[in-house]
């Protein structure tokens, strides 16, 4: 068999392939305490910060540790379709986020947020869409919003944001 | 000043006029690495300028290097990293000769084997959208968290991450225990390492006869590539035999 000092090519083959010399990172766990073992007379300091970053990666069940579980495992919602859920069809699901309960209106709380949540701003048939609602509803809502000042619309790009906190 | 210890190794493969090793030996350039003899038996050693080395790349390289090397020649036990004798005569009395009987038992155990490395790993994302997709009382509780204002439910995020834990535990065992299970036939023995990272489903070592590897290669390439948008294969060698020494030595009295 070759002996080769190269890591097989990562994207094809999912195996790494290396020499012992060649990948030493991969070797620390047997090089420093397996083989002939002498002790006495010396042995090595421990003074490696190779081994140690390998030591502090070890595995610790805590509560940091579930907390990153429950991290990752939350964020696979983002990258794949919950399964449970029933594609929106019609009035039974007409409105994905839910924000009020029944009415085809959203709240003007419901509105603020939504814009908050987008620093860039959004026009009117963004905002209808979002909510499904009747455009001309949506512009009284917003409206009333920008009247409140917690709005302000962009005359010349026509996009709604949400106030400066300071205004 | 003493003796640096790398791996012994029965003198009749190191030959007659034993071919010097051309490796520097741990300690730096003009290192020289020689032989010390004690009946059929033979250390590969150098000039120690230290009683103790750091572990540092540069000496760690070197201590494999030498082995790998000598093993280039012979079937050696290796010396753990770091062995530092007295003087010669301790290598020849203490180390050789009085544990002739062990090295000798070793050597004819581990003659025409070599020593594959062979760790295991799960791509991150992956392996937490398969559990989330094998479980449906994580996936549940998952969708309940999500429903909750962010930064409440603490307790259940808590509750969320545990049943993640012995999930990948779970995982662990049964993936790990398949890979073995196919890998097993072709060693000679084999020696389970704890895991280094939470994403490491093996680390293991693989005692294997020389005209073996290339039917163990080709299994690990055959996993890696049934596996290959998942599973990480990180697999080195042949590497001397460390896993499969076992002796402890004292230079005491």
């Amino acid at each position: 068999m070759a002996v080769s000092y190269d890591r097989a090519p990562a994207p094809r083959s999912a195996v790494q392939r290396g020499t012992g010399s060649g990948s030493l990172a991969e070797l620390l766990n047997i090089i420093l305490d397996k083989g002939i073992v002498i002790d006495a007379w010396a042995r090595v300091s421990v003074v490696g910060i190779e081994i140690l970053t390998i030591e502090a990666r070890v595995v610790v069940a805590s509560v940091e540790t579930y907390l990153r579980y429950a991290e990752a495992i939350g964020l696979t919602a983002l990258a794949s379709p919950p399964p449970a859920q029933p594609a929106l069809n019609g009035r039974q699901n007409g409105r994905q986020n839910g924000n009020d309960s029944d009415g085809q209106i959203p709240s003007a709380d419901d509105v603020y947020s939504y814009l908050a949540d987008h620093q860039e701003g959004l026009r009117l048939g963004e905002i209808s869409a979002y909510f499904d609602a009747p455009r001309r509803e949506m512009s009284r809502v917003v409206g009333a919003l920008v009247d409140d000042g917690r709005a302000r619309q962009d005359e010349e790009q026509r996009r709604y944001f949400v106030a400066d906190e300071d205004d | 000043m003493g003796t640096y210890v790398y791996c012994v190794g029965a003198a009749e493969s190191f030959g007659t006029g034993r071919p010097a090793l051309q490796s520097t030996g741990v300690g730096g350039a003009g290192t020289t690495v020689r032989t010390v003899e004690n009946g059929d038996l033979v250390a590969v050693v150098s000039d120690a300028q230290t009683d103790v080395y750091d572990i540092t790349r540069d000496n760690l390289m070197a201590h494999q290097r030498v082995v790998e090397e000598s093993l280039r020649h012979a079937d050696v036990l290796p010396v753990a990293f770091g062995t530092v004798a007295r003087d010669d005569r301790d290598v020849r009395e203490k180390l050789l000769g009085r544990e002739r009987d062990d090295l000798h038992d070793h050597l004819a155990y581990i003659q025409g084997r070599v020593e594959l490395g062979l760790k295991v790993l799960w791509n991150r994302e992956r392996l937490f959208s398969e559990i989330v997709a094998e479980r449906d009382d994580i996936r549940s509780l998952r969708d309940r968290i999500a429903s909750l204002p962010p930064d409440s439910a603490y307790f259940e995020r808590i509750q969320l991450g545990e049943l993640t834990d012995a999930a990948i535990g779970e995982k662990r065992d049964r993936e790990g225990e398949v890979i073995l299970e196919a890998l097993r036939p072709l060693a000679v023995d084999l020696e389970l390492h704890r895991p280094l990272t939470d994403m490491m489903i093996l680390n293991t070592s693989f005692l294997v006869n020389r005209d073996q590897i290339e039917l163990f290669d080709a299994l690990v390439q055959h996993l890696g590539e049934i596996h290959a948008d998942r599973l990480v294969f990180q697999y080195i060698g042949p590497l001397p035999v460390y896993s499969f020494v076992n002796i402890s030595v004292s230079w005491e009295e």
